[in-house]
């Protein structure tokens, strides 16, 4: 029983986080809640189906194309609908839900209402302690780790990486200071963008797309988020794991109610932000967001 | 100024669009003009469509509808519901096809919650509504409820949803069956895993009843969200319980995403019910053939020839649209009916339809549609209007994916038996047998069968008590039954199941069956009927009379056994009764029940 609760939380966990730090990294630098985050996820996922199986590229290839143009739609939505605005935090919150709705009506009607598959890149499973768990799960689960690690390494070790970190600490500064800060925040939106595309690819595969696959893990993303503190990466990839393991312990604990994971782990959020308004490594005041 | 100028001109010009949409169009010359209604967005909408089209050209080519000295040209109207995403929407939908559209008949609907406004727009106008999708049995009771205002709501597809979970038990019966003869299975363990909707909980209420007394083990229930994104958490725990059989109930996405991480993750069971994404061709690629061995309850098979005019229909319509045809393409059958009760009634006046619908006798696609007479009993299942169920009139099939195809794998001659609804010992042309996936064969080759347990003492069940110490009496229940609320009896409790029910009541009255009578209509029954009575004693020699009987209760057809006792000018009554369809009528029990009432001294 413990290793079905410690190895489905970590699989379950991967796929979360990977999808969590996108949208917290956007948030820590460009304090933009990007509802449309989850929205380039489903872009990525059709993307993958649309190269696989209509255009008939192998999967390395779809995965590339996929990747580059959702990206690509990412930082132009940005450059377009967000740049001029961004500072008006709620109008961003409405064009951004306003976009990820666009996104699903134009899948709708390119694709239809009909549920499709992307491509598996590694297909079978495995038994881990008597568990099953499918290869893709574990791809998930270290590409996560390695998108993580490349993640901190830009952001630790390179010059991008120190002026999108100026940006996430004072726009006003990181300007004053001769940073660039409109091309940061394009940057790191097509970075983020980037990591939602990687999750599509990555986790379409083991779900199914259809245009409205974007809502119900944009809602647990956002607890997870917030539950990490708000813009902090390190907090949404342990809030991950935590929201996972709610999640897991609600299906095997009472079956009968696994219809309520997403509700118990909305309210571990709650918990946790009653005790811990900031949440678990929220920034209080502008400390580094790391 | 110029600024209300240009506001005024705008809202001109708007007004001058949309007049001439609104409307009402003129009356063609010689034209029926049918709408077909339903989501038109998404797969039951197109299958809607398409059916009606197909029906639409073959009436056309051959001559149309003649009608006195007039051949008339059918015109389908498109009216898109969009009632998958908007239910307040299809009912403006519909009027608008009435009152602008000008249309003659009304074809379609899918959701429940939609039909009900739509139906009821529809019978305002008292234009005849055939409902092409809709299973709930509530919507047709209407009909025996209201039916002067709801004559006009004819069902056409599919059979309602009492009926679906009669063939859904009937299907894992086969499954059993076939495990039991294969591979030795004596007693299968069952996991049921349902969606987490309003339409499966009476089901998974009954087959947590029903399983076990069909000599299977139920090993735990798991009830996703109709939309949820990953099933492995509930698979990964339902692998850890080994079952035989996974019973599944889904109609949402969630359907989808479990076959699909289900085969990726090849767990090892039979997974046998409902999936209602299942029917479409394009599950095949949506689980990227990971749905493979799934068995489902259908309305079409490719290739199995319910009637004759099955095989050419499913042909025609996968050459079209590259699709299957699921049950809201039946809008192909009821426009070819419609056809012939036009022409029989000589005019297209709803009134004088009504009774020409009522009589008629069709064989279509999907088997010999008959309704359920004015009067029928029990409502529901058996209301007027709705469909008749059964061998020679509508079964549906199982269904099975093997290998990217769909067969059909149910009903099977072997595995039927003789039932209220008539004689299962048969099977369609084209039917095959069910395949039993590798990786449960790999794992249960060879089970021994299950050891006989040593005969025990019957063990008596434990048994809860109701006392009235006003009255001075009490009855004794099975434990797990618990109590309801009720404002009109003593004492009401009911099984897990929701069914049987025990009902304990004391009223005055002339008989027993009179004053059994009123209590049952003062708890909402209707339709009471004594089917025997007769004298009985209680265990201390109390002299008490007993009746088998039937009514209607909470919309269901019931049947029950009551024990009555004159004490004082007032009838002390104890009952127990059941919906037939969840739970069998067990007279002997019922009996035992009802006889544990006993007086204080």
């Amino acid at each position: 029983m413990i290793q079905l609760f410690v190895i489905q939380t970590l699989m379950t966990g991967g796929v979360y986080a990977l999808l969590a730090v996108g949208f917290s990294l956007i948030f820590g630098v460009a304090r933009m809640i990007n509802l449309a985050h989850t929205a380039f996820f489903m872009l990525a996922a059709y993307g993958m189906f649309f190269c696989s199986y209509q255009l008939g590229l192998d999967p390395i290839s779809s995965i590339i194309l996929s990747l580059v143009v959702t990206t690509g739609v990412g930082v132009l939505s940005y450059k377009l609908f967000i740049d001029r605005i961004r500072e008006h935090h709620a109008i961003v919150l409405l064009i951004t839900i306003a976009l990820a709705m666009v996104f699903q009506e134009l899948m709708l009607l390119a694709f239809g209402a009909h549920f499709r598959e992307a491509p598996t890149l590694i297909s079978g499973f495995m038994i881990v302690l008597g568990v099953r768990i499918t290869y893709q799960q574990i791809l998930s689960l270290g590409i996560v780790l390695v998108a993580l690690l490349c993640v901190w390494a830009l952001l630790t070790k390179t010059k991008l990486g120190i002026a999108i970190r100026a940006t996430a600490q004072d726009t006003e500064i990181a300007n004053l200071m001769g940073i660039n800060v409109s091309r940061i925040l394009l940057m790191t939106m097509g970075i983020a963008t980037a990591l939602a595309a990687v999750s599509g690819v990555v986790v379409a595969p083991l779900w199914v797309v259809y245009p409205y696959m974007w809502i119900s893990p944009l809602v647990m993303i956002m607890a997870i988020v917030v539950l990490g503190g708000l813009g902090s990466i390190r907090g949404s990839f342990i809030g991950a794991f935590i929201i996972a393991l709610v999640e897991t312990s609600v299906v095997l604990l009472m079956p009968m109610g696994a219809f309520l994971k997403g509700a118990f782990a909305l309210l571990a959020m709650v918990i946790i932000l009653v005790v811990r308004p900031e949440g678990l490594f929220g920034v209080v005041f502008e400390e580094e967001r790391l | 100024m110029r600024k209300y100028l240009f506001l005024f001109l705008t809202c001109l010009l708007l007004v001058a669009l949309a007049i001439p949409a609104c409307a009402p169009k003129a009356k063609e010359e010689n034209v029926i003009k049918v709408a077909v209604v339903g989501p038109m967005q998404f797969m039951q909408g197109e299958h809607h469509w398409m059916g009606a089209t197909m029906a639409a050209e073959e009436i056309n080519k051959a001559g149309g509808v003649k009608i006195g000295d007039k051949n008339y040209t059918i015109k389908l109207v498109k009216v898109d519901s969009n009632e998958i995403l908007d239910v307040a929407g299809a009912a403006s939908a519909v009027e608008r096809a009435i009152t602008v559209d000008k249309v003659d008949l009304l074809m379609g609907g899918f959701r429940t919650e939609a039909v009900f406004p739509m139906s009821d727009v529809a019978m305002d106008y008292k234009k005849i509504f055939l409902n092409c999708g809709a299973a709930t049995v509530a919507l047709q009771k209407r009909v025996a409820d209201d039916y002067d205002r709801y004559k006009y709501f004819f069902k056409v597809t599919p059979y309602n949803e009492i009926f679906l979970v009669t063939s859904d038990f009937k299907m894992l019966a086969m499954v059993a069956g076939v495990l039991k003869q294969e591979l030795g299975i004596e007693k299968p363990k069952v996991a049921i895993i349902a969606e987490k909707l309003e339409w499966t909980e009476a089901m998974v209420a009954v087959a947590q009843a029903r399983i076990p007394a069909m000599g299977m083990e139920v090993v735990g229930v798991w009830r996703p969200s109709d939309t949820a994104t990953d099933v492995t958490a509930e698979l990964t725990a339902i692998a850890a319980k080994e079952p035989h059989i996974i019973f599944t109930t889904f109609s949402g996405p969630v359907g989808v995403t479990y076959a699909k991480q289900r085969g990726e993750l090849k767990i090892p069971a039979v997974s046998v019910g409902i999936i209602v994404e299942g029917q479409k061709k394009g599950f095949w690629e949506a689980t990227g053939g990971k749905g493979n061995y799934e068995i489902f309850l259908n309305t079409y098979a490719k290739g199995v020839s319910i009637t004759e005019k099955t095989i050419p229909f499913f042909d025609e319509f996968e050459k079209r649209t590259g699709q299957f045809p699921t049950y809201t393409a039946a809008t192909y059958d009821a426009l070819l009916t419609a056809k012939l009760n036009f022409e029989e009634a000589q005019t297209l006046d709803s009134d004088v339809l009504v009774p020409v619908i009522e009589k008629r006798v069709y064989t279509g696609t999907a088997g010999t549609s008959e309704y359920y007479p004015v009067g029928s009993s029990p409502c529901p299942p058996k209301c007027p209007h709705d469909l008749v169920y059964g061998p020679g009139r509508l079964t549906g099939v199982g269904t099975q994916w093997q290998d990217g195809e769909l067969k059909g794998v149910w009903p099977k001659k072997e595995y039927g038996a003789v039932d209220d609804y008539g004689d299962w010992k048969f099977e369609y042309p084209g039917t095959v047998p069910f395949k039993i996936a590798p990786e449960v064969i790999d794992k249960f080759k060879g089970a021994k069968p299950a050891e006989k347990p040593e005969p025990t003492k019957p063990v008596e069940p434990a048994m809860n008590e109701y006392v009235n110490a006003d009255l001075g009496f009490s009855v004794k229940y099975p434990k797990d039954w618990a109590k309801q609320p009720s404002e009109t009896l003593l004492f009401y409790a009911a099984a897990p199941a929701r069914v049987p029910v025990l009902f304990v009541d004391a009223d005055e009255g002339a008989t027993f069956t009179e004053t059994l009578k009123k209590s049952l209509e003062a708890a909402g029954g209707s339709g009471f009927k004594v089917l025997s009575e007769k004298e009985s004693a209680l265990a201390d020699g109390t002299k008490a009379s007993t009746a088998a009987f039937e009514t209607t209760l909470s919309g269901f057809g019931a049947k029950g056994f009551a024990l009555g006792v004159q004490k004082d000018n007032k009838w002390i009554l104890v009952m127990v009764g059941t919906v037939e369809l969840l739970v069998p009528y067990e007279e002997a029990k019922f009996s035992e029940i009802v006889h544990t009432l006993q007086f204080k001294k």
